[in-house]
């Protein structure tokens, strides 16, 4: 054997090779992050801003806070993509609006966007555990359900996954699903992958016998975890503040959903069809508001005030810039509404696209 | 570390590349071959390579001492050193949960409880595999056969080779040590035969079998219920469709892993479906185990040179046993006996009819696929509730699907697949791999992409379980 004999491996690794930058140049000229490009310029970034993402310099700026000052109240927004959108610089995006409203009504606020691309709520629990007793945070905000729909909706929609809890008799116990190892990450980096997923893997899911509800369990899955970040919240000394899930689309329009829509929804999911996701968002909500009526907690509606129109989304879960100064406009309301003492709150100066719909 | 992993494409790449530079030193390359081996064990758990070590240590002393021994009575002895420790393995880590599951109730009836005696254990992947392979080269080495291996070395790359240590096919000495004495044939058309057949053997895994599973099989099986009887048998026939092209795509993946490092490997599979009697079904499905358990198990209780009732008794128990080497579960052991069942039903060779007219031949083929497809039945359930849901919504006899059209599509392609002759798919792979390498390179590129994009789940194959 000889290396002579492995020259169609080179080959094919070349082909492969040309794919991938080939398709890395399309990506980038389209506005996307690339391995071999860099980063795209967002829209709205100024030219030397420091990160496109504000989520990567808010988790560092969280570990480097200075020691709280008098009058300084600080937020910690727990989400995931919805508040680090890596499409718009962070000056557009709602925890960076939210701060400037703050501050804007005379507050000494920080906001700390603890929100990163994939994040369960689980993992925001984490987070929270692990900073918050450095970071001390006065307002915990939680902006959480597309991951989480997803993550349930895989513990107890996946057949192998029912089997085997079924067959090791743990009693209803749901594993947590596997994490991606290194090399299966730096591989979902790839523009490959990125467009394999959204125009092939997404529509074979959609081709999937897929079930239209979480049911019960689902909503015991989703109240759990809920409840458990919300003591965390309580446990460090914060108040939590929750906040219902806002779509671009609602069941009453149902099955009315652009077939857009649908593509993305199948992006992540691949046990849940259409009506089932926004049934289960619909009865995620009814849990939010149930949980924040019993136990007194601040309540911002961003369901009924951003879903069903289009303008607040870019696609069917992430907003626009418009749709993140009405997110961080309803937030700031219902913080100064609600407001005690010490969170007394001046009027604010809203700028001119940030006004409640 | 699945054959079907982004880790593996990797794995093996850097592996092909030491592979070429340790070629020519035969150390070396034995070396590499059993570090990369037990690696790629050690991927799925580090902690059992250590059994895998220690079946290979035993088998390795029983068979240098069965060699030198010369007296029957000590013979017999050594082997069953052999037996026992092979045996007890499987019977700790595979069995042992289910047999305490079997004798519970009746303990119970005694006032105890042995609970306390049950083990967590995992089950350590191709430990059914290595086992039967490591016992067949004692066995036959006490039968006479002069498969003996002096070199440590060249016998455990044997034992733990690892395009087949996990699923086979279950390789004998016989076939396999000669290979390692010589330095492999590694041509340009072996090479990229071997390719060839890894890439055919990640299509059925990844087009047809696991989209079928994604796609419908898995989720129908899981609730049966809420399905038509119609969307049950279809799941049922697709099932049948979706293991044969698992565990063949894994056997011609290991195959041609095998034949571009210069090995040689048997075939497993030869269309089992185009079969017409239970027999005849057995020499076409798994063939490495139906020869096993007709070598090392039918042959020894007698064969068929026996009274007619002891030969049908011989075939239930080795199909009983074979059924239970597949898996600790009832369904296993039932499906095993509906075969045994099967097989004593089957007329012997020297009984058959005169040969059938074309028709006849497809009605028979046909008539037998149900049969096998009801045996799959069993093999697949998860228990006896699963099954007699099955069973009921099958005999519901409601129409009406809830399974999408791209599912149809690709069991019919499955289907057509199975049926194609298998001389055009010969002649098609000599033509392609006669085709300018750059050309080769790309369609696998596509290939690679292709499988990437349709991969669902990724689930690993099914006989892993085993």
């Amino acid at each position: 054997m000889t290396f002579q004999l492995l020259k169609i491996l080179w080959w094919g690794l070349l082909f492969l090779l040309m794919a991938e930058v080939g398709l890395e140049f399309r990506a980038y000229h389209r506005g996307f992050d690339t391995i071999a490009f860099g980063s795209y310029q967002r829209q709205g970034a100024e030219p030397n801003a420091p990160a496109v993402s504000p989520t990567i310099q808010a988790a560092s700026l969280g570990d480097q806070l200075e020691e709280k000052k008098a009058g300084e109240i600080r937020y910690w927004i727990a989400s995931s993509s919805h508040a680090e959108d890596s499409y718009l610089s962070r000056e557009l995006i709602f925890p960076t609006r939210l701060e400037g409203l703050l501050r804007e009504s005379g507050q000494l606020a920080v906001v700390v966007n603890a929100s990163h691309a994939g994040m369960t709520i689980q993992a925001n629990q984490t987070d929270l555990e692990a900073r918050g007793n450095r970071i001390h945070p006065d307002i915990v905000i939680l902006y959480q359900m597309s991951t989480e729909i997803t993550e349930i909706s895989k513990m107890l929609l996946s057949p192998r996954r029912s089997e085997s809890t079924k067959a090791k008799g743990s009693g209803g116990a749901i594993p947590p699903p596997a994490q991606p190892n290194m090399i299966v990450r730096a591989f979902e980096h790839t523009s490959i992958y990125a467009l394999l997923k959204g125009n092939l893997s997404n529509r074979l899911a959609g081709q999937r016998v897929l079930a239209d509800s979480l049911g019960g369990e689902g909503d015991a899955a989703f109240e759990q975890q809920v409840l458990a970040f919300v003591q965390t919240a309580r446990r460090i000394g914060a108040e939590p503040v929750l906040c219902t899930f806002a779509t671009s689309h609602t069941r009453s329009q149902f099955p009315n959903v652009p077939d857009a829509v649908s593509s993305f929804l199948f992006r992540y999911n691949m046990y849940l069809s259409v009506i089932g996701w926004l049934d289960a968002v619909d009865r995620f909500n009814d849990i939010l508001r149930r949980i924040a009526a019993k136990e007194h907690f601040r309540l911002v509606e961003l369901d009924t005030v951003l879903s069903g129109r289009e303008e607040n989304f870019r696609d069917f879960v992430h907003f626009t810039p418009e749709g993140h100064a009405r997110v961080a406009q309803a937030i700031f309301s219902q913080l100064r509404q609600g407001s005690t003492s010490p969170l007394q709150m001046a009027a604010p100066h809203a700028g001119p696209d940030m006004q409640t719909p | 570390m699945n054959f079907n992993s982004v880790e593996f494409f990797l794995f093996f790449s850097v592996l092909l590349v030491l592979y070429a530079v340790a070629f020519h030193r035969m150390l070396l390359r034995d070396l590499l071959l059993l570090v990369s081996s037990y690696f790629f064990y050690m991927c799925w758990n580090w902690k059992y390579a250590g059994l895998l070590a220690l079946s290979t240590c035993v088998d390795y002393s029983v068979g240098r001492l069965l060699d030198r021994a010369t007296d029957p009575r000590s013979r017999r002895w050594i082997l069953i050193i052999s037996l026992t420790s092979n045996l007890g393995l499987l019977a700790l880590f595979k069995y042992y949960n289910f047999f305490m599951d079997v004798a519970k109730p009746a303990v119970a009836a005694f006032g105890w409880d042995i609970s306390f005696l049950q083990h967590q254990l995992l089950l350590p992947v191709g430990i059914s595999f290595y086992t039967f392979q490591t016992m067949s080269y004692t066995i036959d080495i006490y039968r006479g056969e002069r498969v003996l291996e002096r070199s440590f070395l060249k016998f455990a790359v044997f034992v733990a080779f690892f395009p087949q240590l996990i699923a086979g096919p279950i390789v004998r000495a016989r076939q396999f040590l000669p290979q390692l004495h010589h330095a492999p044939a590694v041509t340009f058309e072996r090479f990229n035969s071997g390719l060839f057949l890894v890439f055919k053997g990640l299509f059925k895994k990844i087009v047809f079998a696991d989209l079928l599973a994604a796609l419908a099989v898995d989720k129908v099986f899981s609730d049966p219920l809420s399905f038509s009887s119609w969307d049950l048998l279809i799941a049922l026939y697709a099932y049948s469709f979706q293991i044969y092209y698992d565990f063949s795509g894994y056997s011609d993946i290991a195959i041609g892993l095998a034949r571009m490092l210069g090995y040689d490997l048997p075939q497993n599979f030869n269309r089992p479906y185009l079969s017409q009697n239970a027999r005849e079904f057995w020499t076409r499905w798994h063939i490495s185990l139906s020869t096993w358990l007709r070598d090392y198990l039918y042959i020894p209780l007698g064969g068929n040179r026996a009274a007619p009732w002891r030969v049908k008794l011989n075939l239930m128990i080795t199909m009983l046993l074979g059924g239970l080497w597949h898996g600790a579960a009832m369904h296993f052991v039932l499906w095993g006996g509906f075969h045994g069942l099967l097989l004593m039903m089957t007329p012997q060779r020297s009984q058959a009819g005169p040969p059938c007219t074309l028709l006849g031949t497809v009605l028979r083929r046909l008539g037998w696929f149900q049969l096998i497809a009801f045996g799959w039945l069993l093999f697949r359930v998860q228990d006896m509730k699963n099954f007699m849901d099955f069973i009921e919504g099958c005999a519901r006899f409601t129409g009406g699907t809830r399974l999408s059209g791209v599912f149809y599509l690709i069991l019919c392609a499955g289907i057509l697949s199975h049926l194609s002759p298998l001389t055009q798919l010969e002649r098609f792979g000599q033509w392609w791999i006669a085709r300018p390498v750059p050309i080769q390179a790309a369609a696998y590129a596509v290939l690679l992409i292709f499988y990437a994009g349709v991969t669902l789940e990724a689930p690993a194959f099914i006989y892993f379980q085993f």
